[in-house]
């Protein structure tokens, strides 16, 4: 049986981690749901750059850095987290593709994995979720939430 | 290199069995072992087999106590929050897409 799958934002990894922020409790249940529901989650290799990259701007912490990283890796090599690789194949989707969304090119790669993969595109970002629902199914983790 | 495409023929996995093993061992991705055509068995290295084992996307606590993985996601081990007041994870990340805003 085909595993179920979601593209999900650099924000939806990281909300989790700052316990000030509004969506921090949410955060926590969706991933639950996650697991419950044994769902896959889908995230290209630039968004994985993103959320290290911002998660060491806001903590300045190189070893909290280190160790994000690594669970994200653990959780690639549980298989419950596919890496997408920015390669010739998505190269060629992404240049049939990238018309469709008015994005800059992070939120274009992610939409355009959405719409490659058939699977709904997660985000905190409202702005994304917006602009990307044109082609794909958008919506924030309190929207995927709410569904049974 | 006698692997292609996580394929390897049945006789050059005989005759050349130390060199197969090899390559197989460097692959990340198990191979499989066609015959007259036809895929016969699966050969994978041992890392990507501890990979695969059942009970691998089930909880995973390891020998240090800690939860990994998903685990990790749904319960940060405190030293990794992040608890400045403020932060909008929205925005910093819209900030380093180069959104203005």
């Amino acid at each position: 049986m085909t595993k179920k799958t979601l593209v999900v934002d650099a924000s939806v990894l990281l909300a989790h981690f700052v316990p000030h922020e509004n969506h921090h409790d949410l955060a926590r249940q969706f991933f639950e749901r996650v697991k419950h529901q044994k769902l896959t989650l889908i995230l290209p290799v630039i968004t994985f750059c993103e959320t290290l990259q911002v998660y060491f701007r806001i903590f300045q912490n190189r070893n909290a850095g280190d160790r994000l990283f690594q669970e994200m890796i653990d959780w690639n090599i549980q298989k419950n987290l596919r890496l997408i690789n920015l390669e010739a194949g998505f190269l060629t989707y992404f240049a049939a593709h990238h018309t469709l969304f008015a994005l800059k090119t992070s939120d274009s790669i992610l939409a355009i994995t959405a719409h490659r993969f058939k699977c709904p595109l997660i985000s905190w970002d409202k702005q994304l979720v917006q602009n990307a629902a044109k082609h794909v199914r958008a919506i924030t983790p309190e929207e995927f939430l709410k569904k049974k | 290199m006698y692997t292609n495409h996580h394929t390897v023929k049945v006789s050059d996995l005989r005759k050349h069995t130390t060199e197969v093993i090899e390559e197989v061992e460097e692959m990340e991705e198990p191979v499989t072992v066609f015959s007259h055509s036809k895929p016969k068995i699966v050969i994978m290295s041992f890392k990507v087999f501890q990979r695969m084992k059942p009970g691998r996307d089930k909880e995973e606590t390891a020998d240090d106590g800690e939860k990994h993985g998903l685990d990790f996601f749904i319960d940060p081990p405190e030293e990794m929050l992040v608890k400045k007041k403020g932060i909008d994870i929205v925005k910093e990340i819209r900030k380093l897409r180069g959104y203005t805003d």
